[in-house]
């Protein structure tokens, strides 16, 4: 996972976790939890052309529990309520198309002035227009509460609007947490208070667990965790990633070795910069860790991001071809997310490829993601490669993943990430390593 | 009875690794042996019957490829299934590795189900007609 979508990886992860898994709430899920129940009324904007249609979603709105505190019919109206409110709704319903302006302008806005705010596009243009405005809001930062055509259904609206709230709880953090200072860094480091959190991977056709991904994690003094989202970047600046990711490869190591010697077959993957593969120290390190443990080198996976192994090319063949003669597999991480040369592709030594979440979620209600989830796991198989589906967390989005050729899944409909000792555990639990999928 | 219990040789230098093959094949009925070397192999080979061999083709000294091919040629033993124990490999590479002689592979990492398929397809007799 790049640092990029750590983000929204890990606010997932952990409210994910706080939903199905009660007790382990007190992590980090608190804050979160507590703002939200600060805001006792939720309010509304409606922006939408035309009196009549404006008024009859209001009327929906308002009867799906939100204060509508004001609807506009066109930009200018709009903007004028930007100026003149101190505070902005904690939804905007706006349409696309307006006499003075478009949605597109008001979802800018939005995310200059109001990015705490939810976006919920309804219009009568053609859907890849309305899906280009959803595409818009959420590359701005925003949330998007959901999309409708024009003539709108009042019961799919409400479903859409029930859904927002949990969404909102999910992703909205209360304010964004300072960076971490170099000396923090190297205090979390020394106190070797840097954690390895592991998410399983599994088998579609037989059912088995066969693997983990590992995941980066770190406790504060006080006891709180800290995802990668608040590390990664911050790590690399200060030049400390190498030797933090080494801490994660020396647990991740050190837990394979001991699920093999206790009988389970698991193998596990580390996320690695390609910064860190062209160092040649690194990499004798990581060899040394599997030596140490006299672990053969081909249950670990090193997983680079399609952004990193799209580099230079020389370098990216220099450095994958390496770490291979070491023994180790590597994998290309969040596939479809870079803009990958199919010949770059064809020259390294992957045996992995994992497509991005983002195409994941939700694939089995849109045909753009199924399009691209098919072509992804047929181009990895045909390059004779595992084909991972990551963030699998239905039935349906299994099926689908299932049906387009992916061998494997990892994702909450599996299990979340979870400590090393919490995972050794879940492991045991199992019977031969199969979890009980659709059962 | 005891001619009904199937006998298998694992050859890997790897303990972890073949402590945990060995695990999987008593698990499923099998009478598991295992050595870390191909010249250890070769030599219980030459005293013993064994109904499957599951060989690790990265070993220090002599070779995975080496060990089969003596099985086939020097020892004759044409009919005993061979499968290659290896890390992840290119088509052509599988390609390679069957013409040596071996009869199927198990791709590292495995699973509990890998073994099983590999001990279901001995037990139908799967590589006796591409062996004879």
């Amino acid at each position: 996972m790049s640092a990029a979508m750590a983000d929204f990886a890990f606010s997932r992860t952990e409210c994910g976790a706080d939903a199905r898994r009660g007790e382990r709430s007190n992590d980090s899920g608190i804050q979160m939890r507590s703002a939200v129940a600060a805001i006792p009324i939720r309010t509304a904007w409606i922006v939408i052309n035309g009196a009549q249609q404006a008024d009859a979603i209001a009327a929906i709105i308002a009867d799906a529990g939100w204060a509508v505190l004001h609807v506009a019919h066109n930009m200018a109206e709009a903007d004028a309520l930007f100026a003149r409110e101190e505070r902005v709704a904690d939804l905007i319903v706006t349409g696309l198309r307006f006499a003075d302006g478009d949605g597109f302008q008001l979802i800018r806005k939005l995310a200059r002035h109001a990015r705490q705010s939810a976006i919920f596009v309804i219009s009568n243009q053609q859907r890849a227009v309305i899906k280009t405005a959803a595409a818009l809001a959420e590359a701005c930062g925003l949330t998007l509460a959901g999309i409708a055509e024009q003539p709108i259904e009042p019961q799919a609206l409400r479903l859409e609007l029930s859904r927002l709230e949990c969404r909102t709880r999910k992703l909205k953090p209360v304010a964004p947490a300072p960076a971490l200072s170099r000396h923090e860094l190297m205090s979390l480091l020394d106190r070797e208070a840097i954690l390895t959190w592991l998410q399983p991977k599994l088998r579609i056709v037989s059912g088995e667990v066969v693997g983990f991904e590992a995941l980066m994690r770190a406790r504060e003094d006080n006891g709180k965790l800290i995802g990668p989202d608040r590390m990664v970047a911050a790590l690399a600046t200060h030049g400390l990633l190498d030797q933090a990711t080494l801490c994660i490869a020396r647990q991740t190591i050190a837990f394979v070795a001991r699920c093999l010697d206790q009988g389970m077959a698991v193998s596990a993957s580390i996320n690695v910069s390609m910064q860190a593969l062209s160092n040649l120290a690194f990499c004798q390190a990581l060899s040394d860790a599997v030596e140490s443990v006299y672990l053969d080198p081909s249950w670990i996976t090193i997983e680079i991001t399609e952004t990193d192994a799209m580099a230079d090319l020389a370098s990216v063949i220099e450095n994958t071809g390496r770490i291979r003669m070491f023994g180790f597999n590597i994998a290309i991480d969040d596939f479809g997310t870079a803009y990958s040369s199919l010949f770059q592709l064809s020259r390294i030594p992957f045996s992995e490829l994992k497509i991005e979440r983002g195409f994941v979620t939700g694939v089995d209600r849109d045909s753009g993601k199924q399009a691209i989830v098919a072509a992804c796991a047929h181009l990895g198989a045909s390059l004779g490669l595992h084909v991972v589906a990551e963030g699998v967390e239905t039935a349906a989005e299994l099926e689908y993943v299932t049906r387009v050729g992916c061998a494997q899944i990892q994702g909450y409909l599996v299990a979340p990430p979870m400590p090393p000792s919490e995972a050794l555990e879940w492991l045991r639990g199992l019977e031969d390593l199969r979890f009980p999928i659709g059962q | 009875m005891s001619t009904l219990v199937r006998r298998v040789l694992v050859v890997d230098d790897n303990q972890l690794n073949s402590r945990l093959v060995t695990l999987f094949l008593k698990k499923l009925g099998w009478e598991a042996q295992a050595v870390d070397s191909g010249a250890l192999a070769l030599n219980l080979l030459a005293s013993q019957k064994f109904d499957l061999v599951l060989l690790d083709l990265r070993m220090p000294g002599v070779s995975g490829e080496q060990v089969c091919r003596a099985i086939r040629d020097e020892m004759g033993l044409r009919a005993l299934p061979v499968i290659a124990y290896t890390a992840h490999s290119m088509p052509e590479e599988m390609a390679r590795i069957l013409a040596t002689g071996f009869n199927g592979l198990l791709i590292k990492p495995i699973s509990f189900s890998d073994v099983k398929r590999t001990c279901d397809d001995v037990v139908a007799g799967v590589f006796e007609s591409a062996t004879a």
